[in-house]
């Protein structure tokens, strides 16, 4: 009775199930400011959609997520539309230098190698680093300490870089060209890993930029938005696996979680909401890890998923 | 004049040897009896479609087995082989083509007939389907490409799916609920008998089933396929307003925010 046959991915899904994958998804987007495409594309090949399908379906539907995110954020004025271009501009450049590098890996061979180990290393490193910074944050909370050990060398040589500007609403002074040069950083690390890249983006805003947790969220989904825009029409043309059924399902679950989300982010103080995000980055690192160690049931996956 | 009628008589006896040699092996020797209905032959994959079941009925001989088997169109598959690297992690270490794969194998059988030596079944399956590059392991690679179908629902062996009726003037009537899989593509199937005896395929039949796309997912798909960039902005736009029409209504239900 629930049943809707989707025809892109051809299989038949229950619409509950699609629903609260979606709501799940994007209460955590809301939260966080992160995608969910790392959560949500294993979660649809769990139910049965061909890898490919699923990673572009869940694209577009992001779409939706982030735009009704970004504008819950923007109301709740945590929107930083300088910061999001500039790192938007890298974001794009970085994309297309990391389809290059990842099409070399290809050729050269064992770059799903790469990928995986890339993925765990990367999710380890953010995830640990986040959970103890924030832990000790947690804990220091009464001493205010103003100004942290690491920021000299780091904050000297940021100063000493050209065309300083000041980000309004993130309240900080920066060069042009760090939200530029951080945005292709996390670009190629992004199409290298077929993933958006908010996870890495959130604590390259929080760390390198010294933003604010809270204008990260919706400073970081006003950015999702464009990357996802530009993936869907992309996959749409050149590969038809966009399920737009399966995505409006999707969506309107996650942009309802996504709702939620901003609501919940709103009441969390910044440190809980990094040590929760840190916490989901390992559990996806952690079971990313198994899936390697493990002896899997099949010795055969389909062509085209990651 | 004898010696010529002769040859005649006995030219004639080789060609009815051949004719009939050639009648049996193409399996419908003694097909007479033959009969194979589908009910209905035309699947509707609509909006709703979660699978389907069709009625398939026919007539065997008496003394013979019916085996019914449908199978999908047929094309290479690309597949990612697992292995280790380093001798720790479990990787994709390789790509195999497997040939000449049908979309769809379900085949039903009664209780009591036997496939094993028939042509038909996975044993055959495995046979007609060739791996490039040539495999050491086709044995094991081929377990585990029949464990991936059967886990979606594409390949599955069914048996004592299928019932006979009394048996009336050397006929034997049987009755098949064939069972298609909620992961089906649109095109032509064939749904073929075979009657068995003594572990040989006596005769056999064939009959197309059609499985159309109708409605909203008809729309789609051609649109996704023949204007594939306005179907990627227009669900980009789509997911846009979508999201935009959320938010507005949250505002109005949460002003305080």
């Amino acid at each position: 009775m629930w049943h809707l046959y989707l025809p892109i991915a051809g299989s038949s899904v229950n619409v509950l199930l699609i629903f609260a994958m979606g709501g799940f998804v994007g209460l955590l987007s809301g939260i966080f400011g992160v995608g969910g495409g790392f959560l949500m594309t294993p979660l649809l090949i769990m139910v049965g959609i061909p890898p490919t399908v699923a990673a572009a379906s869940d694209s577009n539907q992001i779409v939706g997520a982030s735009t009704s995110g970004t504008l819950a954020h923007y109301r709740l004025g945590n929107v930083d539309f300088k910061m999001g271009i500039l790192l938007l501009i890298g974001g794009v450049a970085g994309g297309t230098v990391g389809v290059q590098i990842i099409k070399v890996l290809r050729e050269l061979g064992n770059a799903d190698f790469l990928i995986k180990i890339t993925y765990v290393l990367m999710l380890g490193f953010v995830g640990i680093y986040m959970f103890i910074e924030s832990l000790q944050a947690m804990r220091k909370k009464e001493a205010k300490e103003t100004a942290p050990k690491g920021e000299s060398r780091y904050a000297k040589l940021v100063k000493k870089l050209p065309w300083q500007t000041y980000f309004e609403k993130s309240g900080v002074e920066l060069s042009i060209l760090m939200p530029l040069i951080l945005g292709i950083f996390v670009g190629i690390l992004a199409a290298i890993m077929g993933v958006g890249g908010g996870f890495i983006m959130v604590p390259v805003m929080v760390y390198l930029l010294r933003m604010p947790m809270h204008v990260v969220v919706g400073t970081s989904l006003f950015q999702i938005l464009f990357t996802c825009v530009n993936v869907t029409i992309m996959q749409a043309h050149t590969n038809h696996t966009v399920d737009f059924i399966l995505a409006l399902i999707l969506l309107l679950g996650s942009t309802l979680g996504a709702q939620f989300g901003a609501m919940i982010s709103k009441k969390l103080k910044g440190d809980q909401l990094k040590i929760l995000l840190a916490s989901i980055v390992l559990i996806v690192m952690v079971k990313m890890l198994l899936s390697l160690l493990l002896t899997p049931h099949i010795m055969l996956a389909y062509k085209g998923g990651h | 004049m004898k010696r010529s009628l002769k040859k005649i008589g006995i030219n004639t006896m080789i060609i009815c040897l051949g004719l009939s040699m050639v009648l049996a092996l193409s399996g419908i020797g003694m097909g007479g009896s033959l009969k194979l209905r589908l009910e209905p032959n035309v699947i509707i994959i609509g909006a709703t479609y979660n699978g389907a079941s069709i009625k398939v009925t026919g007539e065997v001989p008496q003394g013979s087995e019916a085996v019914i088997y449908v199978t999908g169109h047929r094309r290479d598959t690309e597949f990612k082989k697992k292995g280790k690297a380093l001798g720790l992690l479990w990787m994709n270490i390789g790509t195999v083509v497997f040939h000449d794969v049908p979309n769809l194998y379900l085949l039903f059988t009664s209780d009591q007939a036997n496939i094993k030596s028939l042509p038909i079944g996975f044993e055959a399956l495995k046979k007609e389907i060739s791996i490039t590059p040539e495999p050491e392991d086709k044995d094991f690679l081929f377990r585990e490409f029949l464990k991936l179908k059967t886990k979606e629902g594409l390949y599955s062996i069914n048996k004592g799916a299928l019932e006979y009726g009394k048996s009336i003037n050397g006929t034997k009537p049987f009755t098949c609920n064939v069972t298609l899989p909620s992961k089906l593509v649109p095109g032509n199937y064939e749904v073929h008998l075979a009657a068995i005896n003594s572990g040989k395929v006596i005769a056999s039949a064939k009959e197309i089933l059609k499985a159309e796309e109708k409605g909203l997912p008809n729309l789609v798909a051609s649109l996704a396929f023949q204007h594939s960039t306005t179907y990627g902005v227009l669900a980009t736009v789509i997911a846009i307003i979508a999201g935009l029409i959320m938010g507005i209504i949250f505002k109005g239900g949460k002003g305080g925010h």
